[in-house]
C-alpha cells in the first residue's frame, strides 16, 4: 500500500501559499453599513414620552384591580381615580427622566438612576418570585427568604451568552431528607433554565457525575464525542466543576471517557485529574454583569489576590472590558471598608464623601455585601448613607451578608 | 468617514477580513463578520489601553466574533457536534470551493478542504502562525493563551493536518512531486 509523507515543513510552505483573499468593497460601504450603530445619536423625542406611557399603562394595570377591591360599587369614579394616578405618576416619571438625563453626562451617575423600564422590569421580577418576600426586588438570596422551610440553596456556575465568564446562579429546592446533597444537586441541573435567564445552555452536563467518597473525587465520565473538546467550553467545565463542588469537600475531579481514565479537554489536552483549589477566604471581587439584551444584573465574582477587603473595593471601581464586567463601586463615592473594633465579623463601610444612596444603589450594595461575606464577614453597617433605609434594609442596623449569588426561579 | 475607521480599515482591514474568511469560509460571511468588528472595536476605541499591539488586539476582536458567530448559528452544542465531529470526519466534498480557492493548486484546495476538519482552536493558530504569519507572541496575544498553548495547538494542528492531508492523497492520489511517495 502505498503512504505518502509530509514533513511540517511541507504543510507550512503549502499553508504560506494560501490565497490572499481581498474584501472588494469600498471602505465607504463599509462603514455606511456600521455608521448607524457606531455614531452616537441623541434619543428621538418620542422616546422618552413613550417610555413614560408604557409605565403609565404598566400602572394603571398593575393599579386598577386594587382600586376595584377598595370601591366595591364599582361606579364610574374609578376611571377618573386610575386616570388622574396614572396622570400624576406620569408627570413623576417624567420627573425622574429629566433628571437622569441632566446627569447623563458622568457615567457612575447613570448607574445610580433607574428609568421607567427598569423600574417596569422590576415590579414583574418582584410579582413573579413573591408578592411577600421583601428582598424578592434584589439580586441575592437573603437568610430570610429560606428561613424555616426545609429550603435548600444550590449555586451553578453557568457561562455568560458569550461564553467568557462564569456567573453563579443560586436556586432554591425543597431539601427531602431522603436524597443527599449530591444527588439533589446533580438532579437539579435538569432544571436550570439558562437561556431564559440570558445565560448560555450548559446543564445538564454532557455526561454522567457520581462521587467517590473514599477518594474524595467527583467522577465525570464522558462519551467520546462530548463537547468538551473544543473551544472554550473545557476551561468553562473545569471552572464550572471547580466551583460548584468547593465547599462539598471534594478535593479531585476525575475525568473519565467511557469509563477508560482521561479526557480530550479541549484547551488543556488530555486531562486525568484536576485538583481542586481548596476555598479561600477573600479572593473574590464582585462586579455587575448584564447579558446582551438583560436590564437586571448579575452579580458576579472575580477572582484575585487581595491583601485587604479595601484592596478588593478598591478594584470593584474598574470596569474589566474584555469581560463587559462593570465596575460595582462607583468612582465619585468614596467609601472604607474597616473591620467593626467589638465584633470581627461585622464590616463597617463609612461612605467618606456623603451622599443620600437611593434604590438604584442597591446592585452596587449587594456586590459590596457578597464581597463581604467572601471575606469572611457576616454583617456590614453601612455608615453615613444620608438615609436609614435602602430598600429592605434598614441603614441604622448591620445588614446580614447574603446566602448566595444571583437568584432565580426554577419552578 | 470616521477617523479611526480610516487609519484601522488602511492597516488592518484585509488581514481581518482575511481571518474570518479562512475561519468561516464564506466571503458574504466573512464581510458580515468584518462589520462587527469594526463595530466592537469603535465602541471601545478610546479604551484601549495598547497593553498589546493594536493588531494583536484586532485579531482578539476578530476571533471573538468569529467564536460568537460559531455559537449563534445554532445551540451551541449542537453546532459544536455537528461540525467538529470526529467520528464523521470524512473531509466534505460536497461544498463548491470559493472563486478564490477554484484556481490554485491541486495541494492548497486540499489543504483548504483540510483545515475545515481541525477543531477551532486549531484552525485559528494555523491560520494565524502561517497565513498571517503572527509570531508566536503575538498569536498568544490575540488568543489570550500562554505562548507554550499555542506551541502545542499548533504542533497538534500540524499533526491533525499531515494526517488529513496524506489521507486525502491517498484516496484522491496527486501527482505534485513535492510530496514523498514511499511503497
Amino acid at each position: 500500500m502505498k503512504k505518502s509523507q509530509l514533513s511540517d515543513k511541507q504543510l507550512e510552505e503549502i499553508l504560506g501559499r494560501m490565497p490572499k483573499i481581498k474584501d472588494h468593497r469600498d471602505p465607504r460601504d463599509i462603514y455606511q453599513n456600521i455608521a448607524h450603530r457606531v455614531e452616537k445619536r441623541r434619543m428621538p423625542a418620542w422616546v422618552i414620552p413613550s417610555a413614560a406611557l408604557a409605565a403609565v399603562l404598566f400602572l394603571a394595570f398593575i393599579l386598577s384591580p386594587g382600586l376595584m377591591g377598595v370601591n366595591h360599587s364599582a361606579d364610574k369614579s374609578i376611571d377618573s381615580n386610575s386616570a388622574s394616578d396614572a396622570k400624576s405618576s406620569m408627570e413623576m416619571d417624567t420627573a425622574t427622566r429629566d433628571d437622569a438625563a441632566k446627569e447623563s453626562g458622568d457615567e457612575q451617575e447613570n448607574t445610580l438612576m433607574m428609568d421607567a423600564t427598569d423600574k417596569e422590569q422590576k415590579a414583574k421580577d418582584f410579582r413573579a418570585l413573591d408578592d411577600t418576600n421583601k428582598y424578592s426586588d434584589l439580586t441575592a438570596l437573603y437568610n430570610e427568604e429560606i428561613a424555616g422551610d426545609n429550603i435548600q440553596a444550590l449555586t451553578y456556575s453557568i457561562p455568560d451568552d458569550n461564553m467568557q465568564v462564569n456567573i453563579p446562579v443560586t436556586v432554591t429546592v425543597s431539601a427531602n431528607e431522603n436524597e443527599n446533597w449530591f444527588d439533589r444537586y446533580t438532579q437539579t441541573m435538569d432544571q436550570l433554565k439558562e437561556e431564559e435567564w440570558g445565560l448560555s445552555e450548559f446543564y445538564p452536563l454532557d455526561g454522567t457525575i457520581s462521587y467517590d467518597e473514599e477518594s474524595k473525587a467527583i467522577l465525570m465520565n464522558l462519551e467520546e464525542d462530548h463537547i468538551y473538546r473544543y473551544g472554550n467550553s473545557s476551561v468553562l467545565l473545569l471552572e464550572a466543576m471547580e466551583e460548584n463542588y468547593k465547599e462539598y469537600g471534594a478535593d479531585w475531579v476525575k475525568f473519565n471517557t467511557n469509563s477508560k481514565s482521561g479526557a480530550d479537554l479541549s484547551n488543556y489536552g488530555e486531562t486525568h485529574q484536576l485538583k481542586i483549589a481548596p476555598y479561600q477566604k477573600g479572593s473574590r471581587a464582585y462586579y455587575l454583569f448584564n447579558p446582551t439584551g438583560e436590564r437586571k444584573s448579575y452579580i458576579v465574582p472575580v477572582k484575585g489576590k487581595f491583601n485587604s477587603i479595601s484592596d478588593a473595593f478598591a478594584q470593584m471601581r474598574n470596569n474589566i472590558e474584555s469581560h463587559r464586567l462593570k465596575a460595582s463601586i462607583p468612582k465619585d463615592l468614596e467609601l472604607e471598608g474597616v473591620e467593626s473594633k467589638d465584633n470581627p465579623k461585622l464590616l463597617i463601610v463609612d461612605i467618606k464623601n456623603i451622599r443620600l444612596l437611593n434604590e438604584n444603589f442597591l446592585p452596587n450594595l449587594e456586590a459590596i455585601l457578597l464581597t463581604a461575606k467572601d471575606f469572611g464577614y457576616d454583617a456590614v453597617k453601612i455608615e453615613n448613607a444620608g438615609t436609614e433605609k435602602l430598600g429592605p434594609f434598614n441603614l441604622n442596623e448591620p445588614i446580614q451578608v447574603p446566602v448566595a449569588p444571583n437568584k432565580k426561579n426554577i419552578e | 468617514m470616521n477617523s479611526v475607521f480610516d487609519e484601522l480599515y488602511d492597516k488592518y482591514h484585509h488581514d481581518v477580513f482575511q481571518f474570518l474568511f479562512y475561519m468561516v469560509k464564506n466571503r458574504e460571511m466573512a464581510e458580515d463578520l468584518v462589520q462587527e468588528v469594526y463595530i466592537r472595536v469603535l465602541k471601545a476605541y478610546d479604551r484601549f489601553e495598547g497593553k498589546s499591539s493594536e493588531k494583536t488586539w484586532l485579531f482578539s476582536i476578530a476571533k471573538n466574533v468569529a467564536i460568537d458567530h460559531f455559537r449563534k448559528q445554532k445551540g451551541w452544542k449542537q453546532r459544536l457536534l455537528e461540525s467538529f465531529d470526529m467520528s464523521a470526519r470524512e473531509v466534505r466534498d460536497d461544498q463548491p470551493l470559493p472563486e478564490d480557492l477554484a484556481l490554485q493548486s491541486e495541494e492548497i484546495q486540499m489543504m483548504y478542504r483540510c483545515l475545515d476538519q481541525c477543531t477551532v482552536d486549531q484552525r485559528m493558530v494555523i491560520i494565524m502562525r502561517y497565513i498571517h504569519e503572527l509570531t508566536i507572541t503575538e498569536t498568544a496575544e490575540a488568543l489570550s493563551w500562554t505562548e507554550s498553548k499555542v506551541k502545542t495547538t499548533q504542533h497538534r494542528a500540524l499533526k491533525t493536518l499531515k494526517k488529513l492531508m496524506e489521507e486525502m492523497i491517498e484516496k484522491e492520489g496527486m501527482t505534485s512531486e513535492k510530496v514523498t511517495v514511499k511503497r
